[in-house]
């Protein structure tokens, strides 16, 4: 059976509404997964999302990677906290007079430890230094001055007391009000010193130089910023008193920002969450022993002590929570039955590595009875739900989208389609297809935005609760509403895109292509209309008018000048050519080509009428020359027919007059009568005979066989044919023969009847005893060789008609009617000479008749064999 | 006795053939179609058949076709239609000579004559003499110089008799009136002369039944003459 080429309507839409079910269940499954696959938890301030892998085993969640995923995510909260705690804490407690060595904590993270300056500061003021922030003032000195202050305590300015008094007004409303407020005890601290007594611009640095004597250089000078000094330090001294050189202290003030930083933002993290990692806010559990500054330290949310319990026993108390972690950080060994190992514990550590000195080890665990509600409940549970259902949600949704695209190849495959009666095929286009492509593919982009856009305000107006949003049962069935719709519209767009492409009028039916034919039609029409100056001058001008201001405008406006050039040549090359073309066509016409036809599609203007002209010329010839070829066709089969009817009966006359003629009639009379009618029924055989041939000769229904003949030969042979037939009537003949053959090519047969014709029509009707003349000679006729061959005599009768008028048909001298000729005779030698590519002339001068044949010569180089 | 076996349609041409060879001796059978032909043809002993082309039932060229499956008797197509085409389809199918109507009589006896004396005589003549010539029925003995034409002796004046021979010698060759002239009087021929022309018309109005139709001496208008080369 032969496979459909058409679906029906029904059949068509049904097929479309599954596919849109398939596609929009697939989307409804994906959006599904998707969504319940990303479990996003919260832990200690951060929100993260962590997705389950399809290619879980369904019932071991605590071998899966979400597992390890949260882990070590919990691991570096964890971590964090701790090292916070170590920081912050002692023995357990927040403790605000632990004293912090400012360029040990702002270097803890670099390996190679270098002796620099340092001054210990209490954790509280450096964190409500950092909370506060930092203000510092200006100075301008030299390198030199500087380096003298920090390291004797004075310079050459505080000899100045009383100038530098006056500065205090310089220096900063804020600033005067803190450095008031500041629990300075002396009030001599040495930064304050430097603010008040160095100079706080150039301007009056170089003022206050000059007052002193000194000329220093422009670029000697540096401009620092000194700390105003809102905390002393744990040994109530000045950071400025720390260092002895302006490199250190640069360095001192550098350490401070960062470390009062860094550990403003630790504490407000320590604030928040030193709860959170609590055994009962959490099922993860752990126990961190660390050196911190030489001691031993023990951060855990469990009851173990490392001091009296050994590595093992802890271990083991670790691994009954279930899953358990035992890292050793010194030589980065791990015990676990989860599916960390040591490089990704070192990982996770990282930042912190610092922090895990000698002696550091880590015991983590999660128990697995989940008592607590935190991360790993929440994954456990996300896991729990999906997992058992993931493989085939999966399955389906492969099933669905293959079908769904196996349906929408075959529906792309039959659309447009329509039966026709014979059993094929055509494309059917629908209303919808006859909108202008560019209008369309607008419309379907705009609607396609639409519906985007629809999805992306859903987006906004839900982005606050996203995250339940996407968890909720109705959300994936949404998303497949969107998407049946979707589906619709592009559909809709796609399926009468692929009509268009399929029945071509996907650019036959664009905007872009009528308006530029109907701009051209438009121009074509102006042109054709116009009058012949006007078609003339107005492109010329143009074209002059363009090539002046084109050539005025630098090179590419000479270059464009040039393109137009080329256009206008190509053309007028192309107007030519079509011209050409009709000449020659013409020409061929003439020379009796008449089915040619000049192909004036192309053409414009003038040529095309002039073509099409030449074209009904031509046909108008082709239609009277085919019309007349049939008419004497037929007439010569008419008269075939006729003469071989005539010719049966004829017989028989012919024969039982021959019969009578042989009886022994005594009868005069009779004998008379027999003779009579002897001559006529021969007549009427040779009048047949010759009626038949000129029929045939004049309808053209003749094939001629041409070869080489010699002339002379021809009618020397004829003459001796003749020869009796001319002494009956005392005919003289007078031949004048070249020396030399002349050849001509004609077929043989028939030049000898025009020959015979021409020597009969002697006997018939010359005078008797009067000498016939035959001449051949060779002649030059427009540059050709021609042999000529004339015969002359003197008629019997007078001629009374035109010379022309004896090749007409049937037309003899009117008096010599009555004798034995059909009348045909010259007409047939006319017209088998003229076959034969001859000339045949008749000449009347009184009694003289004088026939002229002309035949162009052959090759004369040619022997025959 | 010689059973010639008539047939054409109309029964006044049959009936004037009898006449004329029943004159001659001979004994006519007539049918009017090609059927009744073949019928005849198959219940008597028929020596020669005279048939038209246009017959009902069965025309003259398909009888021929079904005769010739299994006699070689003489075969003359008697026709209307005189065109080239025909007589060359005619000849071509099996018959031995083609007359066009309306024919001569006399002619057509001749022909008959013509056609018997070869099928009956000449079948067993033997030519192992050198001087004997022959093309077709045109058989020269050149040590009696006597000529026949399908037996009968014909007389020819010396000097057409040394062109009948040249030609005969040199059978399918072409010879212009010049070539015969210089081969014959032995001296150049002269220009213009028709003596050659003459005597060859001569010898064809006594070795051809229809000097106009020449069964041997051909004229090549243009070019000369031949004798045509027999199988």
């Amino acid at each position: 059976m032969k496979p459909k080429k058409v679906m029906g309507k029904t059949k068509r839409g049904f097929w479309l509404i599954v596919r849109r079910v398939f596609a929009s269940a697939a989307a409804v499954i994906f959006v599904a997964l998707s969504c319940n696959s990303t479990v996003t938890v919260e832990s200690d301030g951060r929100v993260y999302s962590q997705t389950i892998s399809p290619l879980e085993k369904k019932d071991s969640f605590e071998n899966s990677t979400i597992f390890t995923d949260i882990l070590r995510e919990e691991i570096r909260g964890v971590t964090r906290m701790a090292v916070i705690r170590s920081q912050l804490e002692t023995d357990g407690e927040y403790d605000g007079k632990k004293k912090i060595d400012i360029a040990g904590y702002a270097h803890r993270q670099e390996n190679l430890v270098e002796t620099r300056v340092t001054a210990p500061f209490y954790l509280d003021d450096l964190i409500k230094w950092g909370n506060f922030g930092f203000v510092t003032e200006t100075v301008y000195a030299t390198e030199d001055e500087l380096n003298s202050y920090f390291a004797n305590g004075t310079s050459v300015f505080s000899m100045q007391n009383e100038l530098s008094a006056g500065n205090w007004k310089k220096q900063s409303e804020e600033t005067r009000i803190m450095i008031k407020s500041l629990a300075v005890g002396d009030g001599e601290s040495l930064s304050l010193r430097m603010i008040e007594e160095l100079p706080s611009s150039e301007e009056e640095y170089f003022r206050m130089a000059e007052e002193l004597g000194k000329y220093v250089g422009d670029s000697e000078i540096i401009r620092l910023n000194v700390l105003v000094p809102r905390y002393l330090s744990a040994e109530g001294m000045d950071l400025a008193e720390y260092a002895s050189s302006l490199e250190e202290y640069v360095s001192l003030r550098e350490d401070l920002k960062t470390t009062s930083q860094e550990l403003f933002y630790n504490f407000s993290e320590y604030s928040e969450n030193r709860d959170f990692y609590t055994a009962d806010a959490t099922n993860l559990r752990y126990c961190y022993q660390m050196n911190v500054d030489g001691e031993m330290h023990c951060f855990t949310n469990v009851d173990v002590d490392p001091h009296g319990q050994d590595v093992g026993e802890i271990t083991r108390q670790f691994s009954e929570y279930g899953k358990y972690i035992y890292y050793n950080a010194d030589r980065a060994e791990i015990e676990t039955n989860t599916r960390m190992n040591a490089d990704q514990m070192k990982q996770e550590l990282g930042y912190y590595q610092y922090a895990f000195g000698d002696n550091s080890r880590l015991w983590l665990a999660v128990d697995t009875s989940y008592p607590a509600a935190d991360s790993f409940y929440q994954a456990r549970d996300a896991f729990n739900r999906l997992m058992p259902y993931y493989g085939y949600l999966a399955a389906s949704f492969v099933l669905l989208t293959a079908l769904s695209l196996f349906l929408f190849v075959w529906l792309t495959r039959y659309e447009g389609r329509e039966a026709t009666e014979e059993g094929g095929y055509r494309i059917a286009l629908r209303r919808a297809d006859r909108i202008l492509t560019e209008p369309f593919v607008l419309l379907g982009l705009l609607l396609t935005g639409a519906v985007a856009g629809g999805g992306y305000l859903g987006y906004v107006f839900c982005a606050d609760n996203w995250d339940d949003v996407i968890h909720t049962l109705w959300f994936p069935f949404a998303a497949g509403a969107v998407v049946f719709l979707a589906d619709y519209v592009l559909m809709f767009f796609y399926l009468s895109a692929v009509r268009r492409s399929k029945a071509h009028t996907l650019w036959k039916n664009s905007l872009t292509r009528l308006a530029a034919l109907r701009i051209r039609a438009c121009v074509l029409s102006l042109y054709d209309n116009s009058h012949i100056l006007a078609r003339t001058l107005v492109p010329f001008l143009l074209l002059l008018a363009a090539n002046l201001v084109l050539g005025g405008c630098g090179v590419p406006g000479i270059l464009v000048a040039a393109a137009l050039d080329v256009i206008a040549i190509l053309l007028l090359y192309r107007e030519k050519r079509a011209l050409q073309e009709i000449l020659e066509c013409t020409r061929k016409i003439g020379r009796g080509d008449f089915e040619l036809k000049i192909n004036a599609e192309k053409m414009h203007g003038e040529n095309r009428e002039l073509a099409d002209a030449v074209n009904g010329l031509g046909d108008g010839i082709q239609y009277a020359v085919e019309k007349s070829m049939k008419d004497e066709r037929l007439k010569a089969d008419l008269i075939t027919n006729v003469s071989h009817d005539i010719k049966t009966p004829l017989t028989s006359i012919i024969n039982f007059v021959n019969l009578l003629k042989r009886e022994k009639i005594e009868d005069e009379r009779v004998r008379n009568y027999i003779g009579v009618l002897d001559a006529k029924s021969q007549r009427l055989k040779q009048l047949t005979d010759d009626l038949v041939e000129a029929s045939k000769i004049t309808s053209g229904n003749i094939s001629l066989q041409m070869e080489r003949l010699n002339l002379s030969e021809l009618v020397q042979q004829t003459c001796g044919e003749f020869s009796d037939k001319f002494r009956e009537k005392c005919l003289e003949t007078v031949l004048n023969l070249p020396e030399t053959p002349l050849y001509i090519e004609a077929d043989s047969r028939r030049i000898w009847r025009v020959v015979e014709n021409l020597f009969s029509n002697v006997y018939k009707y010359a005078l008797e005893g009067t000498r016939v003349y035959l001449e051949i000679r060779e002649e030059r006729k427009d540059g050709q060789k021609c042999a000529v061959f004339s015969l002359k005599n003197i008629s019997a009768q007078a001629l009374n008609i035109r010379a022309e008028e004896l090749t007409e048909r049937f037309i003899r001298g009117d008096i010599s009617r009555s004798t034995e000729g059909s009348g045909l005779g010259l007409s047939i030698a006319k017209s088998l000479t003229e076959l034969q590519k001859g000339k045949f002339e008749i000449y009347l001068d009184g009694d003289l008749f004088k026939v002229l044949i002309t035949f162009p010569c052959a090759d004369q180089h040619f022997e025959r064999e | 006795m010689t059973n010639i076996l008539v047939c054409d349609d109309d029964r006044e041409i049959v009936e004037a053939i009898e006449i004329y060879l029943v004159q001659e001796g001979y004994c006519v059978i007539k049918a009017y179609d090609g059927e009744q032909a073949i019928a005849a043809l198959k219940k008597n002993d028929i020596q020669l058949l005279i048939i038209d082309v246009m017959m009902p039932k069965l025309d003259g060229i398909h009888a021929t076709l079904k005769i010739r499956e299994y006699s070689s008797i003489p075969i003359i197509i008697l026709s209307a239609k005189s065109e080239d085409a025909d007589k060359i389809l005619g000849l071509n199918i099996g018959a031995d000579d083609y007359v066009t109507k309306p024919f001569n009589p006399l002619e057509l006896v001749a022909r008959v004559k013509s056609q018997l004396r070869r099928y009956t005589k000449l079948g067993n003549l033997n030519a192992e003499n050198n001087a004997i010539f022959k093309a077709g029925g045109l058989v020269i003995n050149d040590e009696t110089k006597e000529v026949t034409v399908d037996g009968e002796p014909v007389k020819l004046t010396p000097i057409e008799y040394n062109i009948l021979l040249l030609l005969v010698k040199n059978q399918g060759r072409v010879f212009s009136i010049s070539q015969i002239y210089e081969s014959i009087w032995e001296e150049e021929a002269i220009g213009a002369d028709n003596t050659v022309a003459v005597h060859i018309r001569h010898i064809r109005e006594k070795i051809e039944i229809n000097p106009k139709e020449p069964r041997y001496l051909k004229v090549v208008w243009g070019v000369g003459y031949k004798i045509e080369k027999q199988a």
